[in-house]
C-alpha cells in the first residue's frame, strides 16, 4: 500500500496502482487520449505526463506505478508546457476538418486541446494523408484523423478477441488498420463498432444513416416507420446532457413525431416476438433431445446481436447449426411492419421505409445482408445509431429536454418488461425463462419480482441451472431435467465460452450472447464514453423500465397474441418460418 | 330458450354439445365450416355463436368473428370461441376476447365441462 503525494494532497493506493488511477480515485483529473479503463494504459499518447520528484524526464502517469515516497506534481508549468507540446504535434498531422467532421463538439482531441488552451499550432509538417475505407456496411475509418492512440486495436484484439486492428509501419507512416492495407470487409470485422465507440477523435465512425432517413421523411409517397432498440432510450439523454442512465421513454417518442416520422412503433414488440419464437424453437430442441432420443442442435444460441452471428459465422463455423434460427428483433420488425401491418393500412412493402434506431453499429451491416428481404423488398432500410439520432434532433432544432412524455403508437409498439430487458447482458435469457418455465409448468418463474440474479450483472461468463419440476402433462419428459444456462458478453467472453463448449469443459441448453460489453447498453453506437459505470446507469434503468410495466412477460403481450391471432397463426409455423426465421453462413477466417 | 348456433368440424363435438345445450332447454343448429357458420348467422339471426377456431384454415374461426363483428346484421350477436388450438399448435399463451382483434364474448378451450359450457352460455345471454 505505498503512500504518496499528487500536487501536495498525500494518497495511499493499492500496489500496482498506476499515478493516473491513484490521482483520478482522488480526484484529480489528468488528460489522456489513449487511456482506457480496465483495458489500456500504454503510454502511446503521452498527454498524462506528469513530474515525479527526482525523476530525470516527465512520467507517462497511466504506466508509471505509484511509489512509497513519491511526489508527483499533475500542474506545473513543465508539465503544462509538455502536454501542450504534444497535444500540438498531434493537431500538426491530424487531417481533422473540425467544423465538417462528425465528431466535432465531441471530440476528445478537440476538447484536451482546449483545455490545454491551445490557441494556435506552432509545429509545421507533414499531415497524414486522408485515407477512407467505407467498405463495410457499418464502419467507416479514415487514418487521416487516427492519432495512434491504439484504443480501437486494444477493443479489437482484448476485449473482442477479433483481432481485425493492428499497427503498422513505425513513426510518422505508423498505419492503424487491417492486415497488410485491406479494406475491413476483406477481414474478419465482426462491425460491432466497439472500435467507433473508443476512439477519441473521428478516425472511425459508423456509417451515417442520417441523410437516407431525411430523404425518405421529405418523400411523400413514402410511410416512414421507425422502431427504438430497449437501449437506446437509457442512453439517448446523454446526447443532451442528461446523466447516464436517465430514462427518455416518452421524450424519444415526441422527439421522433416533431422529426416527422409517420407512425411511431418499438422495437419491444419484436423482442417478444422473438422470444415466442426462440423459447419454442428451445423448447422443440430440448424435446428432440430428450423425449425422441435425436440429435438435437444444443445448446442453442441466442442470435439477436448481429457481430455475434458474423463471429460464428468466421470462427466457430461448426456451430452455425446451434445459432437460434429466429432473425433478430430489428429483422422481425421490418418484415412484420412491411407484410402484417403493410396489409393492415393497405400499403405495400415498397411503400414502407423503415428506420431502425439501435445501439449498434453492426445493425447496419445485419439489414444489408442479403437474406434480409423475406416482405419482397429491404425489409429494413436505413438503421441510426442512438448517436445518430441525437444529431438528428438537433438538426431539426428539437428542444429535446423540455419534450413532453407521449406513447408509442399501438400494435407494433405494445410490450412487455421482458422486452426490455433485451437491453441488458442476461436480458434475453431472462426474458426466455420468464416464458419457457411457465409453459413447462403451468407456474410463474419462481424468483423475487421475475428477477435472476445469478444472470445478471457484470461478470464475463454467467451460468445458472434449473432443475425442472412439476411439469405439465405436455412435458412430463423434462420432468426432473437440470437446464444449464450461459451468458456471456463481449465477444472475449464469447471466446472463452466457445472454447470451454469445444473442450467439453462446459455444456449447458441454453447460451445467451451479447457482442458488446454489458450487452446493447454498452453498444458500439451508443453515446462515448461508456464506461462501465456508465453501463450500470443504463443497466440500472433499464430493470426500472421493465419493473413498471403492466405486462412483465412476452406471452402475456396482448398484442403477440394478436399478431399470431390474425397473421402469423403459430410459433415455429409456416408463416413464421418463412418471415421470422433466417439462415447462416460459413465465412473465411481471413 | 335460445336460439344456439355451432360452427365446427367436429361432428362428435357437435353431437355432445347440441345434447348439453338441448337438455337446458336450447334450440340448436350448426354448421361444418367457418364460411358455412357465417351465412347461416346472418340467415338465421340467432342469440348465441360457439365458434371453432380450426377448420377451412387454422385460424378461420377468429375471421368469421370479426367478419360477423363488422357486418351490421350480425355485430350485436354474442359469439363464445371453443378451440383446441392453443395445445393443437403448442401455443405458450391462452387467446382471450380482445376488442381490437377478437370481438367475442370468451374464449374457452376444449375440452369444455358440461357446467362451464353452460355458465358461460348463460353469461353470455345475459349479457
Amino acid at each position: 500500500m505505498p503512500k504518496l503525494t499528487i500536487d501536495g494532497k498525500p494518497v495511499e493506493v493499492v500496489d500496482g496502482t498506476t499515478i493516473y488511477d491513484a490521482a483520478r480515485k482522488h480526484g484529480i483529473r489528468i488528460p489522456t487520449l489513449c487511456y482506457l479503463e480496465s483495458i489500456q494504459a500504454i503510454g502511446a499518447c503521452r498527454v498524462c505526463v506528469v513530474e515525479v520528484e527526482g525523476a530525470r524526464t516527465l512520467v507517462a502517469s497511466c504506466v508509471m506505478p505509484a511509489a512509497e515516497g513519491m511526489k508527483v506534481i499533475t500542474n506545473s508549468r513543465r508539465v503544462r508546457e509538455a502536454r501542450r507540446a504534444v497535444v500540438e504535434l498531434l493537431l500538426s498531422e491530424h487531417n481533422g476538418n473540425c467544423q465538417t467532421c462528425e465528431r466535432n463538439n465531441d471530440c476528445e482531441l478537440q476538447a484536451v486541446a482546449f483545455d490545454l488552451g491551445i490557441k494556435e499550432i506552432t509545429y509545421e509538417g507533414g499531415k497524414t494523408k486522408a485515407d477512407v475505407d467505407s467498405s463495410t456496411e457499418a464502419i467507416v475509418r479514415d487514418n487521416g484523423k487516427c492519432i495512434k492512440c491504439r484504443r480501437c486495436v486494444a477493443v479489437c484484439t482484448q476485449v473482442q478477441k477479433v483481432g481485425a486492428l493492428f499497427p503498422q509501419f513505425r513513426g510518422f507512416k505508423t498505419v492503424i488498420g487491417p492486415a497488410f492495407g485491406r479494406d475491413l470487409d476483406a477481414v474478419t470485422c465482426i462491425q460491432c463498432g466497439q472500435c467507433a465507440a473508443v476512439c477519441p477523435v473521428g478516425a472511425i465512425v459508423e456509417k451515417d444513416h442520417i441523410g437516407r432517413v431525411w430523404t425518405a421523411l421529405d418523400d411523400p409517397t413514402k410511410t416512414v416507420v421507425v422502431q427504438t432498440a430497449p437501449a437506446v432510450r437509457a442512453a439517448l439523454g446523454e446526447c443532451f446532457g442528461m446523466p447516464a442512465g436517465t430514462l427518455v421513454t416518452g421524450k424519444m417518442v415526441a422527439a421522433l413525431r416533431r422529426l416527422g416520422f409517420d407512425t411511431v412503433f418499438d422495437t419491444n414488440f419484436t423482442a417478444d416476438l422473438t422470444i415466442i419464437e426462440e423459447g419454442m424453437e428451445l423448447l422443440s430442441r430440448l424435446k428432440k433431445a430428450v423425449k425422441d432420443k435425436k440429435p438435437a442442435a444444443l445448446p442453442q444460441f441466442t442470435s439477436c446481436s448481429p457481430g455475434w452471428i458474423k463471429y460464428v459465422e468466421h470462427f466457430y463455423p461448426e456451430f452455425i447449426p446451434n445459432l437460434s434460427t429466429c432473425k433478430s428483433p430489428q429483422q422481425m420488425f421490418g418484415t412484420v411492419a412491411k407484410t402484417y401491418w403493410a396489409k393492415k393500412i393497405g400499403k405495400k412493402a415498397e411503400d414502407i421505409f423503415v428506420v431502425s434506431v439501435m445501439p449498434c453499429v453492426a445493425k447496419k451491416y445485419e439489414c444489408s445482408r442479403p437474406e434480409m428481404n423475406d416482405s419482397g423488398v429491404q425489409d429494413v432500410d436505413a438503421v441510426l445509431t442512438t448517436r445518430e439520432l441525437g444529431r438528428m434532433i438537433k438538426q431539426a432544432g428539437i428542444d429535446f429536454t423540455s419534450l413532453p412524455d407521449e406513447v408509442v403508437d399501438p400494435i407494433m409498439g405494445v410490450s412487455s418488461g421482458a422486452a426490455d430487458i433485451f437491453a441488458n447482458t442476461g436480458g434475453v435469457m431472462q426474458a426466455a425463462l420468464r416464458t419457457a418455465f411457465e409453459v413447462i409448468t403451468g407456474r410463474e418463474l419462481p424468483f423475487e419480482n421475475l428477477y435472476i440474479e445469478a444472470i445478471a450483472g457484470m461478470e464475463g461468463i454467467k451460468e445458472a441451472e434449473v432443475t425442472i419440476e412439476g411439469t405439465l402433462p405436455e412435458w412430463s419428459f423434462l420432468e426432473g431435467v437440470t437446464c444449464k444456462f450461459a451468458v456471456a458478453h463481449g465477444i472475449g467472453n464469447a471466446h472463452r465460452l466457445m472454447e470451454n463448449l469445444k473442450s467439453g469443459k462446459s455444456s449447458y441448453h441454453f447460451v445467451e450472447v451479447m457482442t458488446c460489453p454489458g450487452g446493447c447498453i454498452g453498444g458500439g453506437g451508443q453515446p462515448r464514453l461508456t464506461t462501465d459505470a456508465i453501463r450500470k446507469n443504463r443497466i440500472k434503468a433499464i430493470y426500472k423500465e421493465d419493473a413498471g410495466k403492466k405486462v412483465r412477460k412476452s406471452h402475456e403481450n396482448p398484442k403477440i397474441k394478436q399478431i399470431y391471432g390474425e397473421f402469423l397463426n403459430m410459433p415455429l409455423g409456416e408463416k413464421s418460418h418463412h418471415l421470422l426465421h433466417t439462415e447462416y453462413v460459413s465465412r473465411d477466417r481471413v | 330458450m335460445a336460439r344456439i348456433l355451432i360452427v365446427d368440424d367436429d361432428q362428435e363435438l357437435i353431437e355432445a354439445t347440441t345434447a348439453v345445450l338441448e337438455e337446458h332447454g336450447h334450440k340448436v343448429f350448426y354448421a361444418c365450416t367457418g364460411s358455412e357458420g357465417f351465412n347461416m348467422a346472418k340467415l338465421e339471426k340467432p342469440d348465441l355463436i360457439l365458434l371453432d377456431v380450426m377448420m377451412e384454415h387454422d385460424s378461420v374461426g377468429f375471421e368469421i368473428a370479426r367478419a360477423l363483428h363488422d357486418d351490421e346484421a350480425t355485430s350485436s350477436l354474442p359469439v363464445i370461441i371453443i378451440t383446441g388450438v392453443r395445445k393443437a399448435k403448442n401455443l405458450p399463451f391462452k387467446f382471450e376476447p380482445d376488442e381490437d382483434w377478437l370481438p367475442v364474448k370468451a374464449v374457452l378451450e376444449k375440452p369444455v365441462s358440461p357446467e362451464l359450457l353452460i355458465e358461460s352460455v348463460d353469461k353470455a345471454l345475459k349479457a
